[in-house]
């Protein structure tokens, strides 16, 4: 089980301190699936990276909190116990799988590399580099890589988009990880690609019993793969709860546009899509109230003034939102899709 | 009221030379976009869409076939002519970044089009500058600001206004909202469907986001491996797809509700498109369709009128386009 507890990550720019991620606590439960959706700068994939420390720390300050990983927290350890964390006991695929990929590499190499660094062989000892080309092959027929046996000497250039994502899916996978982090794995990809690497997570989550973190702005993706889900907005989580609780018991005015956003498709071609008006806020001065406050068409005095407190709905079901205290004299409501 | 032609493509091909052979981008296209319309291009990437909209600018020359814009070809302009057409089609970038000079505040990148075509005084350009950061929803103020101060949104925003400067009738909009947030791309395409109605203008959409597509299109057409494959209604295309191709893609789109995506029935494609350099003989699709046969393999099928208004390439495709989905879609 992987928990985060308020989690502040900072960067240092020209401009000043970028405050990132501003106190998130997430729960993954064994063989889970949590999605974290937002929109681009909302803090979600710094929320992810920051589970494996993958930032510069020139110039990232973890400012608080703790990543336990089965009771261990992670940012407590030497960047020595890191590294036998990183892609052994959580695996992480990215965004763009050409960058992800070394290109003077062959693939075969890349998963071999991990493998070397990691695994031992059936008895214990060593593993010898022909064993490990033979787990390479193999996880490439794992990923459903069609003729692995030559695919595991070709360069990364030799792929296409999608089997690129399935070797970086391969060498992910390579530790069989407990915990898979997958930052917009289908983003790059044709909605064709995108199915078959959403039924290929699906399939590994089954056969190794990994559980998953995805971070993506698609709530569709979401709705194909997540068991839970956190809504992320200006760097805190707004909202979070089972998938069901989010797509049919929505309760943030920010889910609720966002929902609305994304259903572009069967609605009325008259009317105009609904969008949220406004850009979201500038990390660098984050609001002192709700992050949402600027763009909610239900905003009050208090959500300018204060930051709202998360208020339990139902069992793992949160919202930060003041709409929600027992004072408040409006209830706005709105049905999920 | 009878249906202007706006554009008429005549067998359109574009084929590039690249090691190993010819890569065919655009293979033997031909279709029409009516005056006041949105026509929808969807497909993977890779299979011509983008390619096509940049012949009908004419950054490409075509290798093959011809355009006809108000029934006269745009290939083998005057100068002159050349310049006159420019000032009619205009074009939106999907990289709104890279199609800013980084150096030009957004107010001289906007007047650039107008100086080019000498349209108007320094006063009038001004004006006319101005009123066009109304009409795309941004501030006087912005005029003075380089692109790197703006969000994605706000210079999709610009590039708009950039095309809009010189009065265009047609718009390329190739792929204007990948790049931006879910809640920001509802506001473009409000924007864009905004300006057509007021300035009755003709797009060309261009997009894999086929939910999108649909809603801001009349009729759609989908592309893969260079060839059209179908064109129908947008209505008509997503609800009843004929081509094989057609509704596997359809099918793929996720749906942002958890229980219709539990439930439903997915055609998953096996593999990847083949490469379109030294494509397949026959249907290009036949190595991915599960309805494909030797005749498939040996003959292309062209592009045949299947109901009204609908036009899809596959030999097959009345026997088949009712059984597979039904519901799911």
């Amino acid at each position: 089980m992987l928990e985060v507890n308020d989690l502040r990550v900072s960067f240092h720019s020209y401009a000043g301190e970028v405050q990132a991620v501003r106190g998130v606590s997430l729960t993954l439960p064994d063989e889970g699936t949590l999605a974290i959706v937002g929109e681009s700068g909302c803090g979600k994939s710094v929320t992810a990276q920051s589970i494996l420390r993958l930032h510069d720390t020139e110039y990232t300050e973890y400012k608080s909190g703790s990543v336990l990983l089965n009771g261990r927290d992670l940012m407590q350890l030497s960047e020595q116990e890191m590294r036998e964390v990183r892609g052994n006991e959580i695996g992480m695929i990215f965004q763009d799988p050409m960058t992800a990929l070394n290109p003077t590499m062959t693939v075969g190499n890349q998963i071999t590399e991990v493998l070397l660094r990691h695994e031992k062989g059936k008895d214990g000892h060593k593993l010898t580099r022909r064993e490990a080309k033979e787990r390479a092959i193999e996880l490439l027929r794992m990923v459903k890589l069609p003729n692995p046996e030559q695919r595991v000497d070709q360069f990364p250039h030799e792929f296409s988009g999608g089997q690129r994502q399935r070797a970086v899916a391969a060498i992910a996978m390579a530790c069989s990880p407990q915990v898979l982090i997958a930052d917009e794995p289908t983003t790059a990809l044709d909605v064709t690609v995108q199915a078959q690497i959403l039924d290929l997570m699906k399939e590994m989550q089954r056969e190794k019993h990994t559980s998953i973190i995805i971070i993506t702005h698609d709530l569709g993706v979401v709705a194909n793969i997540a068991k839970t889900v956190a809504v992320m907005y200006g760097g805190v989580i707004v909202e979070t709860g089972t998938v069901g609780d989010i797509f049919y018991r929505p309760r943030h005015p920010y889910a609720w546009g966002l929902l609305d956003a994304t259903d572009k498709a069967v609605r009325d071609k008259s009317k105009p899509l609904k969008s949220i008006e406004g850009t979201p806020p500038d990390l660098v001065k984050p609001p002192v109230g709700c992050p949402f406050a600027d763009r909610c068409e239900y905003a009050m005095q208090v959500c300018k003034d204060h930051m709202p407190q998360e208020t339990e709905i139902s069992e793992g079901h949160c919202c930060r939102c003041w709409l929600l205290d027992p004072d408040c004299p409006v209830r706005p409501r709105r049905k999920g899709v | 009221m009878a249906e202007e032609v706006l554009f008429t493509l005549e067998h359109l091909s574009k084929s590039f030379q690249v090691e190993g052979g010819e890569l065919k981008a655009v293979d033997d296209v031909s279709f029409q976009i009516k005056k006041g319309e949105t026509f929808g291009l969807v497909g993977e990437s890779g299979c011509g869409k983008s390619t096509l909209g940049r012949l009908l600018v004419r950054l490409y020359t075509p290798s093959d076939g011809d355009i006809l814009y108000k029934g006269a070809s745009i290939q083998h302009l005057s100068r002159r002519e050349a310049k006159d057409y420019t000032h009619q089609v205009q074009m939106i970038f999907q990289e709104s970044y890279a199609s800013l000079n980084p150096r030009m505040t957004i107010g001289d990148s906007i007047k650039e089009g107008m100086k080019i075509h000498h349209i108007g005084t320094a006063k009038e350009m001004d004006e006319r500058m101005y009123e066009l950061l109304d009409m795309v929803g941004l501030n006087r103020e912005h005029a003075q600001r380089l692109p790197y101060e703006f969000s994605g949104g706000q210079r999709q925003r610009t590039g708009i206004a950039r095309a809009l400067a010189v009065n265009p009738e047609f718009l390329v909009c190739d792929e204007p909202i990948s790049a931006l947030d879910v809640s920001i791309q509802a506001q473009i395409i409000n924007l864009l469907k905004k300006l057509q109605a007021e300035l009755g203008l003709t797009y060309l959409f261009i997009a894999h986001d086929l939910a999108a597509v649909r809603y801001i299109s009349n009729r759609v057409g989908v592309m893969y491996l260079g060839s059209l494959v179908e064109v129908a209604d947008a209505e008509e295309l997503y609800l009843h797809p004929m081509h094989p191709y057609t509704q596997a893609l359809i099918s793929a789109i996720p749906k942002p509700d958890p229980d219709v995506e539990n439930q439903r029935k997915r055609i998953i494609l096996e593999g990847g498109v083949p490469s379109p350099v030294n494509p397949p003989q026959g249907c290009k699709f036949a190595g991915r369709c599960k309805y494909a046969t030797e005749a498939c393999r040996r003959e292309a099928p062209a592009l045949k009128m299947a109901g009204y208004g609908h036009q899809v390439a596959c030999f097959w495709s009345e026997r088949y386009y009712t059984s597979e989905l039904g519901a799911s879609l």
